[in-house]
């Protein structure tokens, strides 16, 4: 048998959970109410119609500057809530692709609004894209697939690979005192580049040789990496220039002061450029 | 204070924290420690093959000193700045590295090359000066500087990889 006092303190605790869960509910429906916030949702693309991911999309509130971010998932799908009504700037953040001006929005209560966009791919990016087979059987390669698998290769030919930039980087840099003027006067600039020439060179081939190997092992890596892609950007007309006009006006005795002094400024910023970014690459 | 507390100290100190947590500030270090390292002892090299009889035959070692020695300096105080700022913030990394202490015994043996050159073999200079292959003393002062460069720099990269 419960006794009274049992039977009150029960129905006093029946009757605290019901009035508790009223509160709890009426809160939540009286914050929907009270907030009545609106969302902005859409769809990214790009020109040949596939979704975009990796896209961030930020709607800042031009009244309190306040920013809130999504961003856009495998379905090129994006999805911003809990914004307050108002006027709303939205900006976007992705790489390789040109950035749309977009309007400001007017957003009400509750309101939900689409915004759709088509971005169209930058020419690099779309450069780049297209040498991606090249990178992905690079690594694919034995020469890839033995430095990859070991311990010491690669530490032993990044080692080799630094030997060469020291020839390299050497050779570059007495060449380009001489080119300024400033060593080795008395002796007539082809003759200097005869006693220097060969030392670049080496150090030029010894950082090829060693360069393609470190890059066979992690090509994929390097695509992913922009440091890698800067490297390149300084190395291919590094390259071209040290074997057309630095190779020419080095050998001449009779070029222009101001000709000699651009090809030393313009070899040091192109090598001193790769030596950068090469280094860099690591850290990225 | 043991050698090891002294980098323990060095590199838990403020200024090494900064150097080693900032994104930019150690990469970018390390980017002009390999820039020097190129240009100083890529001038390092010429004179060292001058001396060995392979390159600048016909110029008088005299010569080669006045002309290449004021760029080297310049590009040597470079590495060492950057090299003590990257030691600075990982000292104990580095006290513990094998690489680590190998370099620093090749650096000795290095400058103890280079003074033994200057102070012993060069005396004797006005007599070999204009020979387009000095003498056993000399070249093997080139010789030496050769391969100790070869070693710091094979050390010096190494020892990243035990970090």
């Amino acid at each position: 048998m419960l006794n009274g006092g049992r039977i009150l303190a029960m129905r006093f605790a029946k009757l605290t959970v019901a009035v508790l869960t009223v509160l709890i509910f009426s809160s939540f429906m009286a914050q929907d109410l009270l907030a009545q916030t609106g969302s902005i949702t859409g769809t990214i693309i790009d020109t040949d119609g596939k979704k975009v991911p990796y896209v961030n999309v930020t709607a800042t509130n031009l009244a309190s500057g306040e920013d809130k971010v999504a961003i856009t998932g495998d379905a090129g799908t994006y999805k911003i809530e809990g914004l307050a009504p108002g006027d709303y700037k939205v900006s976007m953040a992705v790489q390789g692709f040109v950035i749309p001006e977009v309007p400001n929005v007017t957003l009400g209560a509750t309101e939900a609004k689409q915004l759709n966009f088509t971005l169209a791919m930058t020419f690099t990016e779309r450069m780049v894209r297209k040498t991606w087979p090249f990178f992905n059987w690079s690594e694919e390669t034995w020469l890839g697939n033995v430095i990859r698998n070991h311990q010491y290769p690669f530490a032993v030919i990044e080692v080799v690979h630094l030997f060469g930039l020291t020839l390299l980087l050497g050779g570059i840099f007495l060449m380009s005192l001489r080119l300024f003027g400033l060593i080795m006067r008395d002796m007539p600039l082809s003759q200097v580049a005869r006693q220097l020439g060969w030392i670049s060179l080496l150090g030029l081939v010894v950082m090829a040789v060693t360069g393609v190997s470190l890059f066979a092992s992690e090509a994929l890596k390097c695509y992913n990496n922009n440091m890698y892609w800067y490297k390149m950007a300084f190395f291919f007309p590094a390259t071209i220039f040290h074997f057309t006009l630095y190779r020419k006006v080095t050998r001449s005795d009779n070029s222009q002061p101001f000709l000699r002094g651009l090809t030393g400024f313009l070899a040091l910023f192109l090598w001193f450029g790769v030596a950068v970014f090469g280094r860099a690459i690591g850290y990225f | 204070m043991s050698l090891l507390e002294i980098c323990q100290n060095l590199q838990n100190s403020n200024w090494g924290t900064q150097i080693r947590e900032s994104i930019f500030f150690f990469p970018i270090i390390e980017g002009i420690h390999v820039i020097a390292l190129g240009i100083s002892v890529g001038a390092v090299l010429w004179w060292d093959l001058r001396l060995l009889g392979f390159s600048m035959r016909n110029k008088p070692i005299s010569q080669m000193q006045a002309n290449i020695f004021k760029w080297m300096m310049p590009g040597f105080t470079i590495m060492m700045i950057t090299g003590v700022l990257l030691f600075w913030c990982q000292a104990e990394k580095a006290y513990n590295s094998i690489f680590f202490r190998i370099k620093v015994i090749a650096l000795i043996l290095a400058g103890v090359n280079i003074l033994y050159f200057h102070l012993k073999t060069q005396r004797s200079q006005a007599n070999w000066d204009t020979a387009e292959i000095p003498p056993t003393n000399a070249r093997l002062a080139g010789l030496f500087s050769i391969l100790l460069w070869a070693i710091i720099i094979a050390a010096g990269r190494l020892m990243a990889y035990t970090f």
